[in-house]
């Protein structure tokens, strides 16, 4: 069973989504699939953990990163 | 391995004829609650009933149910909205909770009284601060002198000037009720400090960590006075009051208790020492493992199970004390008892969902510069400037609620959002900071398996719904109703856990 989320580029930065793929290599298998609008996402064989608790700690985590890259990315404008 | 089949069948349910609520099992029942905070413990039995639909007119829970809103049929949409209005009012009131570090100097470091470059705060940027305060559109608001960085009576003249321009601009122009507070651990203080704090309406908070032997044990590894120190100025103010015929409800020092591995061999001992001085509120919290290094933690850490286990304990001392006609309650009890049995919220911003940093807390470093919470302000002097504002010179009240960090902390602790908390019958009594998440595991939002503060708060919750709920003791529910925060003055008014000075 798999869940398929479509990451819209106007909030999420397709780099913050591929670092929280990368820190959920050890909960499930996440497929990017970068296109010029969204990035998509496929979770499969999920391990553990209830696949939908996952999937949705998975978001946060793609949107955190989002957050700390804007974050900086403001400061490193500022000077 | 042995393979067994288990034949579950999906329970019988009429969807059309429930109200909202979310639900969990408690001490062998079944627990209903919903965004009112409202509450219902059912049996088995019952809530099957209420599932399917079976809860009508004549059931010996019906007007329960249908008063609370679990039930479509004659749900009071208005009274339920309001209800919900009353409990989130906290949205719309402002930021009432100012934080303010008047020095990071050591206790044992610089010269009392004379500020230090970059050390101290000035008398201009206090000036700014104080002013900056009032543009709050809270009726009332608290200022909150720190004092777990430094000693905020080190930089004493500053203090005062900070009080005067606060007391004369709210005078003049804003009229807000305006409530002082300074956390000290009496190192510096004096009999005439003392008596200019009484004169101006300052009230006071220290560190009292239990028995002597348990509280100049802490003082091995963490600053502060010895516990006759502590003893005799507790014992000063609460003459002086009693002297000038101030209210003790409200007029009375305060005591924050740093909870050690040692502590936890002493539950009856703490509250026994609590009642001793006559204080009124014991505040129960784990330490923050982030905050130490290893060979600290080895002496006084210990894991959260532990912890609840000391919490158990003393909350079942803090009854019987209760019992002794002692007035005194557990400060993380009383702010989970508010919301579940009375409409009201009560400003705790570790409780609100989403988290009051920002909203309602703001913290004010030395140097002028503003963070959503005092926690913010602490990972900023661990390096990381992830959650900095700007600078008090610079920024208005509006700018700080509107910021794109403070926002970024609202998304990241509304609990309607999160994994786990959307559905947790807890989720009405309950939150936590997406800061101490940041400290913790990286990340705003944090993984609710990985949350201190949800097993803490799940565990307490549990346990005051098993203590409310027990039939057999009808005395001591009468008594957590008194432990609530209308009843109990909460010393902090608006923080749930100040860091011990």
């Amino acid at each position: 069973m798999s869940e398929r989320i479509t990451f819209d580029r106007s909030l999420y930065l397709p780099e913050a989504v591929e670092a929280a793929a990368a820190a959920y290599t050890d909960h499930a298998r996440i497929e990017l699939t970068p296109g010029a609008d969204a990035v998509v996402a496929v979770i499969s064989d999920v391990l553990e953990h209830d696949p939908r608790l996952v999937a949705h700690a998975f978001c946060n985590h793609a949107l955190h990163e989002t957050i700390a890259r804007r974050r900086q990315a403001a400061v490193d404008e500022a000077g | 391995m042995e393979q067994r089949s288990l034949t579950l069948s999906p329970p019988e349910l009429s969807e059309d004829a429930l109200g909202f609520f979310r639900w969990g099992r408690v001490a062998g029942h079944v627990l209903v609650t919903n965004d009112a905070g409202d509450w219902a413990r059912l049996s088995e039995a019952e809530f099957a009933d209420l599932l399917a639909g079976r809860i009508a007119d004549g059931h010996p829970r019906f007007a329960e149910l249908q008063g609370k809103g679990f039930l479509r049929d004659g749900l009071d949409l208005d009274a339920l909205a309001a209800r919900m209005a009353q409990r989130n009012r906290h949205l719309r009131r402002g930021p009432y909770v100012h934080v303010v570090t008047l020095t990071v100097r050591g206790n044992a470091r610089g010269a009392n009284g004379r500020a230090l470059d970059g050390l101290d705060m000035t008398p201009e940027t206090a000036a700014q601060v104080a002013e900056f305060v009032l543009q709050s559109t809270s009726p009332a608001v608290t200022v909150e002198f720190q004092g777990h960085t430094g000693e905020p009576l080190r930089n004493f003249d500053v203090l005062r000037h900070f009080v005067e321009v606060a007391r004369t601009h709210n005078q003049r122009s804003t009229g807000k009720t305006l409530r002082l507070r300074v956390l000290s651990n009496f190192t510096a203080l004096t009999e005439e400090i003392a008596e200019w704090l009484i004169a101006n309406e300052v009230l006071v908070t220290t560190s009292l960590d239990g028995p002597a032997a348990l509280h100049d044990w802490n003082r091995t590894w963490k600053e502060g006075s010895a516990h006759a120190d502590v003893v005799r100025w507790l014992d000063y103010f609460q003459r002086r009051y009693a002297e000038l015929g101030r209210d003790p409800a409200q007029w009375h020092v305060e005591a924050l208790l740093t909870t050690t591995r040692r502590t936890l061999d002493a539950a009856r001992e703490v509250v026994e020492e609590y009642a001793t001085r006559g204080l009124q509120t014991l505040g129960l919290r784990p330490l923050d493992r982030a905050r130490f290094d290893r060979d600290t933690w080895a002496a006084i850490g210990y894991t959260i199970e532990e912890y609840l286990e000391f919490y158990r304990r003393t909350i079942d001392h803090i009854l019987e004390a209760n019992r002794r006609g002692i007035v005194l309650a557990e400060r993380t009890a009383s702010i989970i008892l508010t919301k579940m049995l009375t409409s009201d919220d009560p400003g705790a911003v570790d409780f609100q969902s989403p988290h009051g940093a920002g909203t309602g807390q703001i913290a004010y470093n030395v140097d002028g510069r503003i963070f959503p919470s005092d926690e913010a302000r602490i990972v900023d002097a661990m390096g990381e400037s992830f959650f900095e504002l700007g600078h008090v010179r610079s920024l208005s009240i509006q700018d700080i609620v509107r910021h794109p960090t403070v926002r970024a902390i609202a998304a990241a602790s509304l609990l309607d959002a999160q994994p786990m908390c959307a559905d947790c019958w807890n989720k009405p009594f309950c939150g936590f900071s997406p800061v101490r998440n940041f400290i913790t595991q990286g990340d705003l939002f944090g993984q609710r398996p990985h949350c201190v503060e949800c097993k803490e708060h799940l565990a307490i919750s549990t346990r005051l719904v098993e203590l409310l709920t027990d039939d057999s003791d009808a005395t001591r529910q009468e008594t957590l109703k008194r432990w609530t925060a209308g009843s109990v003055h909460t010393p902090t008014d608006g923080r749930a856990f100040p860091e011990s000075p």
